[in-house]
């Protein structure tokens, strides 16, 4: 049995209220256990985002609850919350995900300003930019970099802190079908050799074929997985 | 720290526009307070090396010794071994074709402000036709020995020597003896002086005098009060300038940044670390700001003309970046709020 990590009980987001009620996720449960990448597919506006803001302690649902590491999260304080996505969830979103104003050494070395403890070791550290190609890209800035590069670079900056979840919003929205299928091997290993729990959100079809569990989302609900 | 001096390095057109902002504004802040205090020097210069404490005129002189006559009897009353009576008077001095705006007083030699007069050369005038003059002068103009007409007086008068700090309202001071006052300024003998000043505060029964404190004495110099105030605004709504301009700059810069921001809240990054961050840039681009605008103010005064009164005083600068430094951080405090106030969500979606 793989262990849990993350998960959903019934979970229910609201936005607005009376006539401009949206219901953007409707009793959603769902478990995330480590070593295995779960897919969430849906189409724009169906509730991806929310979903994953949820997960990673950014939003409350208005009802249900979030486990982490079979604790109750859905009430932290924004402080505790902070605390918990600094250490345990690696974040890969679709863009901004660099500081542009510092080389890609540089966003590894911002981490340790925040958080000195417990990050990648230079072992750790050389194995993954490596396996990301990115060893030549250190001393560049994000805005030298390409698509595909950048995004790279936010997978190993999410790494970095040795996260046990990587929490990621349609990472490949920028990057063309060769780069896709780099990407989502990229995923796959890290959850299969490292024991992380990667959770992707997308409307990406082509990221299914890396994927240990797939589940549709239509209009804040889950449909059966196919 | 680490994110301020990233940044700054990498924005250099970004962070040199701003800092050139900093730069200019600090630079006529300072140049403005030395021209200011300059002025209030050159206002004020002659009546602080009288120390004294008190100053008796007539009421009707509305605080102007150069409007105000003493009688012989009023002077004789007021005196005593800790005043000293002066006889003050705006003229025209003249010498060859010269002709020069002063400020002419006429002092006894055995009252302590002849006694106290600091000279730089020469001697206090000992004859009638002896005069000292302010060391600021053209000397080679007004030579020692060189002899000059003063106001409505048909005696010429020989320069016998030179005195520290004499300039009274802007204008360079001749020392003499105080019975030349009368004969220079035209009025009937019945009439002695113009001010009597005092070591110690000194009241005054007489209904038609008015005694005034050394600093009621300075404001009502002419020309004195107002041009303070003047300044005073000048360098007031520079500062408050100062503040929109800085807290615009880094606002926008903010604003620019905001989605990265936001990002790194998300990824928990805390938000006192991105805004000590926001403070330390500030910080940075204020002190160099000001440090650079103190050093052009000091090449100007050694490029600018004797004759625009300009004086640097170092604890007056020293206040003035003090406050630009506060202003400074104030400015920083929107964009901070800003900062607090992200909510990473909003970058994640689309
Ligand atoms: N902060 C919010 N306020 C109001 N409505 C929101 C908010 N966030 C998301 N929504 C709505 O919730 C729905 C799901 O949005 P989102 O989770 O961003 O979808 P997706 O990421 O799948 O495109 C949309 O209808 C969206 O308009
Ligand atoms: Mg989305």
């Amino acid at each position: 049995m793989r262990e849990e990590k993350l998960a959903l009980e019934h979970v229910t987001k609201q936005f607005g209220q009376k006539t401009n009620l949206v219901t953007a996720l409707e009793d959603v449960s769902l478990a995330f256990k480590a070593g295995e990448v779960s897919l969430i597919i849906g189409p724009s506006g169906s509730g991806k985002s929310t979903l994953l803001t949820i997960l990673g302690g950014l939003q409350t649902p208005t009802d249900g609850s979030v486990r982490l590491n079979g604790h109750d999260i859905s009430d932290l304080s924004t402080k505790e919350a902070e605390k918990t996505r600094l250490e345990q969830i690696g974040f890969v979103l679709q863009a901004y995900n660099l500081v542009p104003y510092l080389t890609v050494a540089d966003q590894f070395k911002l981490v340790d300003q925040v958080k000195p403890n417990n990050n990648l070791s230079q072992d750790g550290f050389d194995k993954i930019i490596e396996t990301l190609g990115i060893q030549k890209l250190l001393n560049k800035y994000p805005g030298e970099l390409s698509g595909g590069q950048q995004q790279r670079v936010a997978i190993a900056r999410a790494l970095y802190t040795d996260p046990a979840i990587i929490l990621a919003d349609e990472p490949t929205a920028a990057l063309d079908t060769a780069r896709v299928k780099e990407v989502g091997q990229l995923f796959a290993n890290i959850a299969h050799d490292e024991e992380k729990a990667v959770v992707i959100v997308t409307h990406d079809d082509r990221l299914r074929e890396f994927s240990d569990n797939v589940y549709k989302i239509v209009d804040g609900k889950l449909s059966n997985t196919d | 720290m680490f994110l301020a001096i990233r940044e700054i390095k990498k924005e250099k057109l970004r962070y040199g526009l701003i800092l050139t902002v900093v730069v200019l504004i600090s630079y006529l802040i300072f140049i403005l307070s030395a021209l200011a205090l300059g002025l209030a020097t050159a206002n004020t210069a002659a009546v602080d090396s009288w120390q004294s404490k008190s100053f008796v005129m007539t009421k009707d002189a509305n605080g102007n010794a150069g409007q105000s006559l003493l009688t012989t009897k009023q002077v004789d009353q007021l005196s005593d071994d800790k005043t000293a009576t002066l006889g003050i008077t705006p003229v025209n001095m003249k010498i060859g074709g010269k002709r020069e705006s002063a400020q002419f007083v006429g002092m006894n030699n055995d009252e302590y402000i002849a006694k106290n007069l600091q000279l730089t050369k020469g001697h206090l005038p000992k004859a009638a036709n002896e005069v000292v003059l302010a060391d600021s002068v053209d000397k080679d103009i007004y030579g020692m020995g060189d002899k000059i007409s003063i106001g409505l007086s048909d005696t010429k008068y020989k320069i016998v020597g030179y005195a520290k700090n004499a300039t009274y309202n802007t204008a360079p001071v001749i020392y003499g003896a105080l019975a030349q006052w009368r004969v220079i300024k035209g009025v009937s003998d019945q009439f002695q002086g113009s001010v009597v000043t005092s070591k110690t505060s000194q009241s005054v029964d007489d209904k038609a005098l008015k005694t005034y404190s050394y600093q009621a004495f300075i404001n009502k110099l002419p020309g004195y009060t107002p041009q303070k105030a003047t300044f005073g605004l000048m360098i007031g709504f520079l500062i408050v300038i100062s503040l929109i301009v800085i807290t615009i700059f880094l606002y926008i810069l903010t604003v620019q940044k905001l989605p990265n921001l936001a990002v790194l809240r998300a990824q928990g990054i805390p938000n006192r670390f991105l805004a000590q961050n926001t403070l330390f840039e500030t910080f940075f681009i204020m002190a160099t700001g000001i440090v650079v605008g103190a050093v052009l103010s000091a090449l100007t005064e050694f490029g600018i003309p004797d004759s625009v009164p300009m004086a640097f005083d170092w604890g007056l600068m020293g206040l003035i970046a003090a406050g630009l430094m506060v202003t400074g951080l104030l400015g920083a405090i929107i964009p901070i709020r800003v900062i607090s106030k992200i909510d990473p969500v909003s970058v994640i979606g689309g």
